[in-house]
């Protein structure tokens, strides 16, 4: 009788396992098994064939196929399979790189996604820009619009920002099965139809949208300063299928951090961070100091300390927690690495009627070996 | 006139402060401390999916080489530019573990030497590399030439980063410029001679 209890830490986890393969001839490559992508519409590991085309060194030719792996702990998901095109022009005299793709999912015979999309990357003198568009066509929905661009302005003023748009989880029509009682997609189509399930996907799939804009200088070579302010927000989701709807949510927090070295001795460098973070629930204040020293050329000695001090909207209670660290490192040479990481947590909670005080601390040490 | 003059020198001079060899490769001075930096305009992209946070969490490394030359000595250095998808709230100790990074090119492991965190370290005065966002942290690492070809030359890049735990970089797909301009570095020659002696 087959033992189905869970089991932890004696799991095979196979993160890769593939083969490269070349034809010198034909500049053909080609890559097969368990492996990673991230580009071409591929969301990371799966096990299959990634076959690359180099027509010269400017333009390059992808095609793709096998089944998602959505965590090494399990099974490849064999109700998925998918396969894929894709191309990258490279025109090197400007320093852009840029990539068309088109990408079918099927999950029991149903298309689970059908992704055509973009990457645009461009590193210039004094600008930077990183763009990657996802546009489902059978949903007629955009999965996820990531825009990341940077600029060096006079007197050594940078201005950054980040815009992500996306669906999560990312769209596809499996997501219709999140919160239902079915042990699998098969069951779901026992009892909906197609158009039925095809809207469920798109119900439990929440639009979250973050902006990011930052400014960062250095005032002298010790010293640099960079502000930044995020808003996250995740749209709600509607009743249906027996699934119950989620309500909208916000996260903003705006941060500035100060770096500054040789301070005490030289090659140390101490940073503060100050951060304010609002939720529907929680206003934070926190407070960090991170410290780095080199001892010697083995040694390096890090202590830190965050102190943050929260409001909980929910039952008008305030919480401080102080969190003291330490991190030591030592390199033997080039044969051996320790560290050692300890830390303590001091929080107290300030409710109506009573307080609550809470401590826990941990001890981290870890070596490597080099032959 | 002797306004006309002293903007001619000026431009003359900006010119002068801003050398670039080609669009790969940028050669500028640096004003502050009179030395010359060179460095590949674009660097090589590798990342880390950190789905503990969320499904679409990753924290990146940017890769790039500089060539620092202070009146005929040079020194090489590596470039890591540090930052992350994730909120930065969540991470206050972002430069953790980048104290010990070994770089595997192609599978040959190059343990990098840190310097420092701040442009100080390398004796500059200004930023080369563009910040992908304004909270990335900047680490350098001496490395050599040799080194840097290495990397250059290779397929396949990845960063080991921390003791415990190791922490595993990828490199991301599809990066035709950012090798074109790393190969562009190395082409130059020790200490640029290749570049100099272009007609």
């Amino acid at each position: 009788m087959e033992d189905e209890r869970p089991t932890s830490g004696n799991d095979l986890r196979l993160s890769y396992a593939y083969a490269d393969l070349a034809d010198a001839r034909t500049g053909l490559r080609g890559r097969v098994g368990r492996q990673t992508r991230n580009t071409g519409g591929v969301l990371g590991r799966f096990d299959g064939l990634n076959l690359t085309y180099a027509l010269n060194d400017r333009l390059r030719f992808e095609a793709v196929a096998g089944r998602p792996v959505y965590s090494t702990a399990r099974d490849p998901d064999d109700s998925r399979v998918f396969q894929g095109i894709s191309s990258t022009f490279a025109p090197f005299d400007n320093n852009l790189d840029f990539g068309l793709f088109y990408l079918e999912q099927a999950i029991d015979g149903l298309t689970d996604r059908q992704a055509v999309g973009a990457e645009l990357r461009y590193f210039g003198d004094d600008q930077s820009l990183w763009s990657i568009v996802d546009y489902d066509v059978g949903f007629e929905e955009l999965g996820s619009l990531f825009l990341q661009g940077s600029w060096r302005l006079p007197a050594s003023f940078t201005i950054t920002g980040v815009v992500d748009r996306r669906r999560s989880p990312f769209l596809s029509l499996g997501n219709a099965l999140v919160g239902q009682q079915l042990e699998s997609f098969e069951e779901l189509r026992l009892f909906f139809t197609e158009e039925e399930i095809r809207q469920f996907a798109l119900d439990r799939s929440a639009s979250t949208t973050t902006y990011t804009f930052g400014l960062s200088r250095p005032f002298s070579p010790k010293l640099s300063m960079n502000f930044n302010a995020s808003l996250s927000s995740i749209d709600a989701t509607p009743e249906s299928g027996g699934v119950a709807g989620t309500p909208d949510s916000e996260y903003s927090y705006y941060s500035a951090d100060v770096v500054a070295s040789s301070l005490f001795t030289e090659g140390d460098v101490g940073i503060l961070g100050f951060r304010y973070a609002v939720s529907g629930t929680t206003d934070v204040y926190s407070t960090t100091v991170d410290t780095r020293f080199p001892v010697g050329r083995g040694w390096r000695i890090s202590p830190r300390l965050r102190v943050d001090y929260r409001e909980i909207n929910t039952d008008q209670s305030t919480q401080w927690i102080y969190t003291p660290g330490l991190r030591v490192q030592y390199r033997m040479g080039r044969r051996a690495r320790f560290e050692l990481q300890t830390g303590k947590q001091f929080s107290t909670r300030e409710m109506a009627k009573s307080d609550y005080d809470r401590e826990s601390w941990f001890v981290n040490v870890g070596y490597q070996l080099f032959y | 006139m002797q306004v006309r003059l002293a903007s001619l020198i000026l431009v003359t001079q900006l010119c002068a402060g801003c050398v670039s060899t080609s669009t790969l490769v940028e050669e500028k001075l640096d004003v502050g401390t009179g030395v010359t930096v060179t460095h590949a305009t674009a660097p090589i992209v590798l990342y880390h999916d950190n789905s503990s946070y969320a499904a679409h969490a990753r924290d990146y490394v940017y890769l790039g080489p500089v060539e620092i030359n202070r009146m005929g000595d040079y020194s090489y250095y590596l470039w890591l530019g540090i930052w992350s998808t994730i909120s930065d709230a969540e991470r206050s100790f972002q430069r953790d573990g980048f104290e010990s990074v070994t770089v595997y090119a192609d599978g040959e492991p190059l343990q990098l030497e840190l310097v420092g965190w701040t442009l100080e370290s390398i004796g500059v005065s200004e930023p080369f590399y563009v910040k992908p966002v304004a909270s990335a942290a900047d680490a350098y690492y001496r490395v050599t030439m040799d080194q840097i070809r290495l990397i250059a030359d290779a397929r396949d890049i990845e960063l080991h980063v921390g003791t415990a735990p190791v922490t595993i970089y990828l490199m991301w797909d599809r990066q035709g410029s950012a090798h074109a301009s790393l190969r562009e570095f190395v082409g130059r020659g020790l200490y640029g001679t290749a570049a100099l002696s272009r007609p």
